[in-house]
């Protein structure tokens, strides 16, 4: 493979991995209460750029 | 999980206005075997056959809020004042490695 092409190819899986999966999307949350929380999920959620639709914390006791 | 929880993620996905491409669903279970047991009823359906979501293969793309791969795209201040405390009491890379193997599973159809 040509440097041009490899480093056309590395700049392009570098981009993939940086895509930002959260940002623009409808999060559905399933948090649990002896593990992460729904809200605290939430928070996060909103901070990279998603929407909250669904948030829940689950208690299985 | 919930069945009220499964009724409420089948009216989301099934809504019209949302398509499933902009729809994401995220887990918070610190047990690895109990989020992987959710995260397959949200893509393939209800593995006990008991809630709403019981032969309903959403394929909705599944993460754990504990991934690696999703660290990135959180600040890192909130990142650290909400979860930061789990990544020390949990195997990330485990789920990391669990989640996206589903998600493949899922891409393949």
């Amino acid at each position: 493979m040509s440097a041009c092409k490899c480093f056309v190819r590395c700049v392009f899986d570098e981009r993939k991995k940086m895509e930002n999966v959260i940002r623009g999307k409808s999060a559905i949350v399933i948090g649990e209460r002896d593990g992460v929380q729904g809200p605290s999920i939430a928070k996060c959620v909103e901070a990279a750029g998603g929407k909250v639709v669904y948030a829940v914390t689950e208690c299985f006791v | 999980m919930d069945p009220e929880s499964q009724g409420n993620i089948k009216r989301i996905a099934e809504s019209e206005g949302l398509s499933k491409d902009d729809i994401i669903v995220l887990l918070g279970a610190s047990d690895i075997e109990g989020a992987e047991i959710s995260a397959e009823t949200v893509t393939f359906g209800d593995p006990s056959y008991t809630g709403p979501l019981a032969g309903v293969p959403l394929g909705l793309p599944v993460y754990h809020i504990l991934e690696p791969e999703l660290k990135q795209f959180i600040p890192e201040a909130v990142y650290e004042e909400n979860v930061g405390i789990w990544t020390m009491a949990v195997d990330t890379d485990e789920i990391g490695k669990r989640f996206k193997a589903i998600r493949e599973k899922v891409a393949k159809g």
